[in-house]
């Protein structure tokens, strides 16, 4: 099921990293990603979600939920906040904030972001943003550099709120190469969809690629985020790991490379 | 080590960094500094990153920072992608020979990741900053690197370097250029048979002067400047050796 998703990524913790940044290669879908730990942070009991929904609606999430056996809708202005600007546009065409002048959209993100989150942060154990798509916004008309301002802005959020989490995707491509380069730079988890070098295969749709800070000589906490990066030295010390995974009707598999796997 | 390479007189130093390091740039160049005895808290003056890079004030606070104190500084500014985000490349040049002409700040660091610029002209603004820099740190590949140096006489050099690094120390190595052979020296080597063919074509000396030498019969006849018949005869045109009475068979 999804929780073998998270454990593999190392986010089935109830404490996740302050940034995590995923980026899914061309041809590839890593909303299955999302919908896991949607679903992981709805289920942790006064547990806030903000998700900002740009690549698909509302609905999608609700249906995708659904599959993986957690209704959404009981938890919406509750412990979860949506940000829908898609739904917002379908409703009110070009009436709609979102329209109005494109310098605009990542202000408007940042601002329902932060409203939510001063709102209902410090009442809750954990607070998780989810932002999904980043590259959507270049087609909202947004600039690269208001994309990277957006994400430094959210960043920045973790500081100021106990147990707050950004985790932000992206669709990766050549023109998109240097948003998700200095993205992933922010956060210390880096997850990667991508394809098989070999193809397509039927028992397995791509391979995840997680890549990890550690501090040098203990085991990571988070609260020393900053230290990893004064740690000094020359190299920077990754936990590199990498896991094929299926996605099903109603399960994410995961499967280790090498494994054998038997189908009757 | 490679601080005695970068630590010099040179006083704006751009790394281009090919290898994905930007993340601990600033790490690497305080490690730097720290082992050619730069004080973490006199002589290096770091900018970090933040969301204040925005603001204007944040730059000159840094460069009142930077000269305010006896000791000279080293300053260490944030990547050029990450400044690229907040200021035009136009401010970003002027606040880098802002700092150079300071007396009080010994060497500027800039860091560079060409991978990483979002800007529209990102080839031409990296160029901008290898022409400004004294120093260009090329960090090519997970071993190799190379080193412009700039001097003052003029003077450009440019080498290559291989290195490893762990989390401790840097060090490289001077990779040694092997001497080219000219053409005429290659024309003087003996041929040699091509691999893969069973037998010979080329010549050897002998052969190639056999061959020199050889006159083809068109040859001969072209030099002759008298017209004269030139008359070979085969066996059986040797009459003289016939010692037979011709008359032997007349029965008178």
């Amino acid at each position: 099921m999804a929780a073998s998703v998270l454990f593999a990524c190392g986010l089935n913790e109830q404490k996740l990293p302050k940034f995590v940044h995923i980026s899914e290669e061309a041809n590839i879908d890593g909303s299955f990603l999302f919908s896991c730990i949607l679903g992981q942070r709805l289920r942790i009991s006064n547990a806030g979600t903000v998700l900002v929904c740009l690549q698909q609606n509302y609905q999608h999430y609700f249906h995708a939920g659904m599959r993986l056996g957690y209704n959404v809708n009981i938890f919406l202005d509750k412990t979860l906040n949506v940000i829908d600007p898609l739904t917002d546009m379908a409703r009110k065409g070009m009436k709609s904030k979102w329209l109005r002048d494109e310098r605009l959209v990542t202000k408007y993100i940042l601002d329902d972001i932060r409203n939510y989150v001063s709102a209902s942060a410090e009442q809750r154990i954990s607070t998780t943003i989810l932002v999904d798509n980043l590259a959507i916004l270049l087609n909202l008309g947004a600039t690269k550099e208001e994309i990277l301002q957006l994400c430094y802005e959210l960043a920045e959020l973790p500081k100021q709120y106990e147990n707050l989490t950004v985790i932000t995707k992206i669709s990766n491509c050549d023109l998109n190469e240097a948003i998700d380069n200095n993205v992933a730079k922010l956060g210390t988890l880096r997850i990667r969809a991508a394809q098989l070098k070999s193809g397509a295969s039927r028992d397995v749709d791509g391979k995840l690629l997680i890549e990890r800070e550690v501090l040098n000589n203990a085991v990571k906490q988070e609260d020393n985020e900053e230290a990893v990066q004064q740690n000094g030295g020359y190299e920077l010390e990754q936990v590199r790991k990498e896991v094929l995974y299926k996605v099903n009707e109603r399960s994410i598999k995961i499967i280790s490379p090498g494994e054998l796997g038997v189908k009757v | 080590m490679l601080s005695n390479l970068i630590v010099t007189t040179q006083r704006l130093v751009v790394i281009i960094d090919d290898t994905a390091q930007e993340k601990i740039s600033q790490q690497i160049l305080t490690q730097l500094l720290k082992e050619q005895g730069q004080d973490e808290v006199s002589t290096i003056k770091a900018l970090p990153f933040s969301t204040d890079l925005k603001k204007w004030d944040t730059f000159v606070d840094f460069f009142r920072k930077c000269t305010r104190d006896e000791n000279k500084c080293n300053a260490i500014l944030p990547s050029l992608a990450d400044l690229l985000v907040y200021q035009s490349v136009e401010k970003i040049i002027h606040f880098v020979h802002t700092l150079l002409l300071s007396k009080q700040v010994q060497r500027v660091f800039l860091w560079i990741t060409p991978a990483n610029i979002v800007h529209s002209r990102a080839e031409y603004v990296v160029a901008a900053f290898e022409y400004l820099a004294d120093l260009i740190l090329h960090l090519e590949t997970n071993n190799t690197l190379s080193i412009v140096t700039r001097k003052a006489g003029g003077a450009v050099t440019n080498k290559r370097y291989t290195y490893t690094k762990n989390n401790k120390e840097f060090l490289v190595e001077a990779i040694q250029k092997t001497p080219k052979t000219t053409p005429a020296a290659k024309a003087d080597e003996p041929t040699t048979n091509t691999v893969g063919t069973t037998f010979k074509i080329e010549l050897n000396e002998d052969e190639l002067v056999a061959r020199n030498t050889l006159k083809l019969p068109y040859e001969k006849t072209s030099e002759t400047t008298e017209s004269s018949i030139i008359y070979t005869p085969d066996a059986g045109d040797d009459f003289d050796a016939e010692e037979e009475d011709p008359d032997e068979d007349l029965l008178i």
